[in-house]
């Protein structure tokens, strides 16, 4: 087999892949990206991100269109599934074009094919149609990803039984679906189903979907989800799931409750690619979560092996994932990178959307004394009337003397978008006043945070007042 | 040459005189532009569909698998199906829909009614030729379904083009055979080209005729030529491969994973040599479904 060398070579072209590959050619190495695939992207592209924030936005749009523009018109199921489906393949190819454009502007080789380590700097790359070729790399960075998990109970078959990677090529939407799971992935397409008029039922082990988010915000979200029509079965176990031949799956969980659904989706986690590696000849070896263990630098074992993205593990976001290929880039080639920003946002893409950064509530209560928190109906702004999106909720997490801002928690359309002024307040030190004594535009669901601050400090003026009353020392 | 009585079911039809397949050929394409394409079923199938609709003790499995395995009661199924007397709101696009939206009852009666009403092949002389070709289309369903599942594509739909892909080799077999009766004498590799330069043609109008859902009416005509199809290339691939890759396997008794990896539309969806290794490994659960068929 010919070997072919170069400065850095990355396997995987998803987002952590792609940025570690960009920083690599702008710093003059010479870089080979290998995929599987026939075009850079990864799961993000063709199974993940960029396909169900498409599906989502579609079914956004096909709910929100009759309360926006007041039109008695109802759009026929059949109009939805082809508006969905067309969308989907047109975004998907935009972005490969995109993200194939980019890479090749740089300068960066793109081989299609399957990668395995041969020693330390070398992998074996076979090509889809046969025959194989050896990189050679001075830096290796593993960016391979990850894949949804298959439990053992859940004899899934891509058809009737699907996971977060098959559910996308239903042709038509189900009458019925069952989803497994309270996660992300599940929360996420069991709203967008919902939405769409499938008759959903999330059922997981936790007892409210989003575990790890703000009380309040998945309260929230759950209220919307049920007026979509949605159920949740929470605490519950899974006992058994089959397809009955014919029409239904079968899905009994340990009370003895039985749920038939048309399909049913399976979003139990997700794993790490790293199986056909074969990371044994590179001196490497997966974690006992089977993920790619790396220091503070991104770096493995090995010094100039890096891994970035959802191997190594949480929180396996693709703004995270992007901005760990940069930085294993860097110091593989020794570019300073600048101090880590601790303020990192989170966003989950469910109907509403949640965003969150810093501290929830529950946390800041076990961190502090006391602390403020300030609240924003979105029915109280102006452009959530207009916008018929009155849903939302913002909560600004403050200090006890209402000054420091501790985190943002938001529910809502556009939650995603604005927890980043939040998130610049933070980075920038900006206390919560900063949105009081600033202008927003007018109307613009921005204002949130100023009616939130409002509301901070309003709860803080009456704190005072009280404790002046009761003759006790006024914090300042 | 052939004789051709006439046909009263086909007035445009020349009287009767010998024919040759060019003219049997034209004949074909005046039945497509007319409009009057046949799809019959197999007097075998009809029984055994028949006969499984009176067993009070069938359930809904054998028939879901029956209407599964046979193209001729399939494509009838979805022509009915989609309906407006059994279903309304969007188009039903897969079998499984159907069967899913419908309730095995309701299919029951539409099979009954299309098992009852429809023309069946009642051509001597052909009868090895077409069992080949509903050998071929299930093996061809089968196999995309399989690919499909491996690329995480539809199933449902690849299954659907696999089976009915060659839908226009049957019709227009049943027009040479209705005008080329008896068709001892027609030369087999002439025949055969002539079924393989009009079948696309000849399904797409039935499939537009019948209405059957976009993707697979693509997938019908542009199976040979996956990469014209407009908004089903992906689907057209999956039906090109596994139509290759059938023909290997049980026409041609050798597949060459290798060789069979280079194909275009192996490349185009993705498909390593170890995909396609696993996919001849399918042979032997296809062969045992093969030998129940009639």
């Amino acid at each position: 087999m010919e070997t072919f060398a170069f400065d850095l070579v990355v396997v995987g072209s998803g987002p952590a892949g792609q940025k570690a590959a960009i920083q690599g050619a702008s710093a003059g190495c010479s870089v080979l990206v290998i995929d599987r695939e026939a075009s850079a992207g990864g799961a993000c592209v063709h199974h993940g991100t960029i396909p169900s924030k498409t599906l989502r936005e579609t079914a956004v749009l096909l709910d929100s269109f009759p309360r926006r523009s007041n039109l008695d018109i109802c759009l026929g199921h059949d109009v939805r599934i082809s508006s969905l489906t067309t969308r989907l393949d047109r975004v998907i190819a935009a972005h490969e074009r995109y993200i194939g454009g980019q890479l090749e502007r740089s300068g960066v080789v793109f081989w299609r094919g399957k990668a395995r380590f041969l020693d330390a700097h070398r992998l074996e790359v076979r090509a889809v149609g046969g025959g194989a070729r050896v990189a050679q790399g001075r830096t290796i960075v593993i960016a391979t990803g990850s894949r949804p998990r298959t439990p053992p109970e859940v004899p899934i078959d891509h058809e009737h039984i699907l996971d977060s990677d098959s559910i996308l090529s239903l042709t038509y939407l189900p009458e019925s679906l069952v989803v497994l799971g309270a996660g992300v992935i599940a929360s996420e397409y069991a709203s967008i189903f919902a939405c769409l008029g499938v008759e959903v039922t999330m059922i997981d082990r936790g007892v409210r979907p989003l575990s790890f988010l703000d009380e309040e915000l998945t309260a929230h979200f759950l209220a919307s989800y049920q007026a979509s029509g949605g159920r949740f079965l929470g605490g519950r176990t899974l006992k058994g799931v089959e397809w009955d031949g014919i029409s239904r799956v079968v899905t009994t969980l340990d009370d003895g409750t039985v749920v038939e659904s048309e399909k049913l989706l399976s979003a139990l986690g997700r794993v790490a690619c790293l199986d056909d590696l074969d990371l044994a000849a590179a001196g490497l070896t997966a974690t006992s979560r089977g993920l790619l263990a790396v220091d503070a630098h991104l770096r493995t074992s090995v010094p100039h092996i890096y891994g970035a993205g959802d191997v190594i593990g949480p929180p396996s976001l693709a703004s995270t994932s992007m901005e760990q290929g940069r930085r294993a880039a860097c110091h593989a080639l020794g570019i300073p990178v600048g101090a880590t920003m601790g303020v990192v946002p989170s966003g989950i893409y469910t109907i509403p959307e949640m965003a969150s950064v810093g501290l929830d509530e529950a946390e800041a209560r076990k961190r502090f004394p006391a602390i403020v928190v300030g609240r924003a109906p979105f029915a109280e702004l102006a452009r959530g009337q207009i916008s018929a999106s009155t849903e939302g909720l913002l909560k600004l997490i403050s200090g006890p003397d209402g000054a420091q801002i501790l985190g943002v928690q938001i529910v809502g359309e556009g939650a995603t978008e604005l927890i980043h002024i939040g998130q610049m307040a933070m980075i920038g030190g900006q206390p919560v006043d900063t949105f009081i004594d600033n202008i927003f535009n007018f109307p613009t669901l921005g204002e949130a945070y100023r009616v939130a601050a409002l509301d901070v400090r309003e709860q803080v003026r009456g704190a005072r007042a009280q404790d002046a009353a009761a003759g006790l020392p006024i914090a300042c | 040459m052939v004789t051709a009585p006439r046909d009263a079911r086909h007035p445009g039809a020349p009287p009767a005189r010998s024919w040759t397949l060019v003219e049997a050929r034209q004949e074909i394409l005046r039945r497509v532009e007319q409009q009057l394409l046949d799809v019959p079923m197999l007097p075998e199938v009809a029984q055994e569909a028949l006969g499984m609709l009176q067993d009070p003790s069938c359930d809904g499995r054998r028939l879901s698998s029956l209407i599964h395995r046979d193209q001729a009661i399939a494509a009838h199924l979805l022509r009915i199906a989609s309906s407006p007397l059994y279903h309304r709101g969007a188009q039903l696009v897969s079998l499984q829909q159907a069967v899913s939206r419908l309730g095995t009852r309701t299919i029951g009666e539409i099979i009954l009614a299309v098992c009852t009403k429809s023309g069946t092949f009642r051509v001597p002389g052909f009868e090895a030729e077409v069992q080949r070709l509903f050998r071929h289309s299930y093996a061809t369903a089968f196999l995309a379904r399989q690919a499909a599942r491996i690329r995480r594509s539809s199933q449902e739909e690849a299954f659907l083009g696999g089976l009915l892909h060659d839908l226009g080799k049957l019709a227009a077999l049943q027009c040479v055979g209705q005008v080329a009766a008896p068709a001892a004498k027609l030369d087999p590799a002439a025949l055969e080209a002539l079924l393989f330069e009009v079948h696309c043609e000849v399904g797409a109008a039935i499939a537009a005729a019948w209405k059957l859902p976009a993707a697979l009416s693509e997938v019908m005509r542009h199976h040979h030529d996956p990469e014209s199809a407009p908004g089903a290339k992906r689907a057209a691939h999956l039906t090109a491969f596994a139509d290759r890759l059938a023909y290997a396997m049980f026409d041609e008794g050798s597949a060459d994973a290798a060789a069979l990896a280079a194909h275009p539309s192996a490349m185009a969806l993705n498909l390593y040599p170890e995909d396609v290794t696993a996919l001849i490994a399918e042979r032997e659960p296809i062969t045992r479904s093969l030998e129940v068929m009639p």
